[in-house]
């Protein structure tokens, strides 16, 4: 566990190559198709670690954990950073927790190297019958929407074996398994489907270990789309506050009027609520306690909720220019409705709050005791 | 010292302690939730029973420094004081008629206070006997609390007070009242006011209890014709009043709050196991069931932050930035979205004036007390603005 400090220099290392790397102007670059500053990133990620920052030293990681990812998940959000990040660290992140298997090593380490990107589902937490089945060893079937890169070299995909649900890990070949993306509102990330024609899984999970899996990959997924959300709220607030204080209007700066003022400060007050919530569900992780999952999916609801609503409120307050392509707020409000969506909804994820709570109080257990 | 003060380095041992004690002579929690609707009387009975059950243990003060007859505990074991009581139901005295003379007084007067005022009023506080009460807002002062316009003019060694406040919580119970009144018209507004400590029973002195909208008392007027206060009991130097008031209104904030949010936490569990045990319809309906999770998790945010505050507090002795402003809107509003969806989850049933189990029409109408007192949210989204984020004024 790493330690307040070290996340903190951390945080500043990573905050400073994206401010170079990943500026506005090369944002608007990526999305306007004249450079491929996803690839540009992913390779620079790979070079400094990034790709490895929460996995463990004998997979070849920084060994940061769910505190590092969290860190880096952040700044990522904070420049609305493209790149298929959250589908892949989720993914070798549960599949690190797995038994050894034996593309283990191997993948890790073309993931480490920025050679692979993984694939998943773009709502782990939305369970509904797999829309893949496994036969006689083969998968058949199509599944979307995956959170994922378009060259995505593997997908993690649960599947129907019979009445049971597996989850497999698969290579994207480009014949049996392929990938396709559809254009998504989101510019900064891609949404793809998985068509499988008889592809032969590289790994298929143990039977015990599916629900294992599906629950390792559910939390870290909505805690690193929570994250992604504190970080592009606070970005976006402040370049906000900054703009409001430069306009001019009525002879003096619109940052002056109260009723901006008091909007202002509401978003103030949730942007410190998304926080703290999220702060609630990273320890819970890391203590990986029985309200883990609780907290994941309540803080899921609570970031992406403030920050969807943040982001428009922070469109509204740049007036006209907000609602252009040249700056940057659309890129922040399309994250925001983006992230919203993914894991599972805001309703979804309170019901599995609800479940978590209720089960708790079955058992006699409190799930909000804090350490003092 | 007592047997529970004699555990403090031992902070579970402490808890533990404590929890006996509480679990033995706390009243129930349903005796704090009728008291404050109950008549004036039995509330000031109540209240008064309490704080000397408390005060038996030498628990009246224990946040005090013991030189002034406190007990000298740390943050933490406060924070631990206010968890115990709340995981029973109990509230502390400092939430009821001796808040001011709990946090206030001593805020005011530990930093600004002569030897005589200390030695005076502060052992009256720590016995537990004591009840003081604010005299700052008036009709034309609220949020514009420096524009107050009542009259202290000097006359040899007394001051002549004549005026009229507002707002003053539990003033019809208080002994003594810490007063804000103008020395000084010609001056600029912050610096005509001068700070003073109000024995209520001086001649000129006249308490009229104002009925809120939740019918009862809380609060009452106080009228102030020809009032004489000796010189000695002015805090500060003449004009200093409102640099002296800053310590009083900083006092306002931590504890009381974190008090707030640590019941807000077991009410919120509470309402789940009931509606758990009763299969409450509304756990049923997908909208209030969700924005019962949504307050859920808010409240959880709430506490986190409030821990951080008192918790830096602690580390950094009081030099904090906006936090207090955050915890005071997350709290207070948290608080009146819980009472409105309780209301809401309770259908017809909770619209009588003393409906069967909890009164949650009660607890909306009052909950408007939190969001327009002590700092109406408006001022302190302008704190947020202006100080957090330095937006011009």
């Amino acid at each position: 566990m790493a330690a307040d400090e070290d996340l903190d220099a951390l945080a500043a290392g990573i905050a400073e190559v994206l401010a170079a790397e990943c500026s506005s102007e090369r944002l608007h670059a990526f999305i306007d198709g004249r450079v491929d500053l996803d690839r540009t990133l992913w390779r620079q990620a790979a070079e400094l670690g990034w790709l490895g920052i929460g996995l463990p030293g004998e997979c070849g990681g920084l060994d940061l954990g769910d505190a590092g990812l969290a860190v880096l998940h952040r700044e990522l959000g904070r420049r609305v950073a493209p790149g298929p990040f959250i589908c892949t660290l989720a993914a070798v992140q549960a599949l690190a927790a797995l038994e050894d298997f034996p593309l283990r090593r191997a993948l890790f380490e073309r993931v480490i190297a920025g050679q692979a990107s993984i694939a998943i589902p773009a709502t782990v937490m939305d369970s509904g019958a797999p829309a893949l089945r496994i036969e006689a060893g083969r998968l058949q079937g199509r599944l979307e929407p995956l959170l994922g890169a378009v060259d995505a070299a593997f997908a993690l995909v649960p599947a129907r074996a019979g009445a049971d649900e597996t989850w497999v890990l698969l290579e994207i070949d480009g014949i049996a398994a392929r990938i396709a993306a559809r254009a998504a509102w989101d510019p900064t990330r891609t949404l793809v489907a998985l068509d499988c024609d008889g592809a032969v899984p590289a790994q298929v999970v143990a039977a015990g270990d599916a629900a294992t899996l599906r629950r390792d990959l559910a939390r870290q997924q909505a805690i690193a789309v929570v994250f992604d959300c504190i970080g592009a709220a606070g970005a976006v607030f402040d370049l906000t506050i900054e703009y409001m204080k430069t306009r001019v209007q009525f002879d003096r700066p619109i940052a002056s009027f109260q009723a901006l003022k008091h909007r202002v400060a509401n978003l103030r007050v949730r942007l410190e609520s998304s926080g703290q919530i999220a702060t609630q569900a990273l320890d819970a992780m890391v203590a990986n306690g029985a309200d883990a999952d609780l907290w994941a999916a309540l803080a899921k609801a609570e970031a992406g909720d403030h920050y969807s609503f943040i982001a428009g409120e922070c469109v509204q307050l740049h007036g006209g220019v907000g609602f252009t392509w040249a700056l940057d707020c659309h890129l922040y409000q399309k994250r925001a409705k983006l992230n919203q969506a993914l894991v599972a909804t805001s309703a979804r994820c309170r019901d599995l709050g609800a479940h978590g709570l209720i089960e708790a109080m079955r058992a006699g257990r409190s799930t909000s005791e804090l350490p003092l | 010292m007592s047997d529970i003060l004699e555990l403090r380095d031992d902070l579970p041992a402490f808890r533990a302690a404590l929890r006996a004690w509480l679990t033995a002579n706390a009243p129930p929690a349903a005796e704090f939730e009728r008291i404050v609707r109950a008549d004036p009387t039995d509330y000031e009975a109540f209240q008064r029973r309490w704080m000397s059950a408390l005060a038996g243990i030498g628990m009246a003060t224990p946040h005090w420094p013991v030189e002034y007859g406190g007990a000298g505990l740390s943050l933490r074991h406060q924070m631990v004081v206010v968890d115990e009581m709340a995981r029973i139901g109990a509230r502390s005295p400092a939430s009821s008629i001796f808040m001011i003379a709990l946090h206030h007084v001593p805020g005011t007067l530990f930093a600004w206070g002569t030897p005589e005022q200390k030695a005076r009023y502060l052992p009256g506080i720590s016995r537990g006997e004591d009840v003081w009460c604010q005299g700052f807002s008036e009709p034309g002062a609220g949020s514009d609390l420096a524009s107050l316009r009542t009259r202290a003019e000097r006359d040899g060694d007394h001051y002549v007070v004549n005026g009229q406040k507002v707002w003053s919580s539990h003033s019809r119970y208080a002994r003594y009242c810490i007063l804000l009144a103008r020395t000084d018209p010609k001056v600029k507004k912050h610096a005509g006011i001068s700070y003073f400590l109000l024995d209520m029973r001086l001649p000129g002195v006249e308490v009229r209890p104002l009925k809120q909208a939740t019918g009862r008392s809380e609060f009452s007027e106080i009228f102030l014709t020809d009032v004489r206060i000796p010189v000695q009991e002015r805090v500060g130097e003449e004009g200093q009043g409102w640099q002296v008031a800053q310590s009083t209104l900083a006092a306002e904030r931590g504890v009381l709050f974190y008090e707030n949010a640590e019941h807000l936490r077991y009410r919120l569990e509470a309402v789940m196991r009931d509606a758990l045990a009763s299969d409450a319809a509304w756990l049923r309906d997908d909208q209030l069931r969700r924005e019962f999770m949504a307050l859920f998790a808010e409240q959880q945010a709430l506490r986190r932050l409030g821990h951080r505050m008192l918790l830096a507090d602690e580390a950094t002795s009081g030099k904090h930035d906006i936090t207090p402003a955050l915890v005071k809107i997350t709290m207070t509003e948290l608080e009146q979205r819980a009472a409105d969806l309780f209301v809401r989850a309770g259908g017809i049933d909770k619209q009588y004036l003393e409906p069967d189990g909890t009164n949650p029409l009660f607890d909306y109408i009052d909950s408007f007390g939190g969001t327009i007192a002590a700092g109406s949210n408006e001022i302190m989204r302008n704190i947020i603005a202006e100080r957090g984020l330095g937006m011009p004024r």
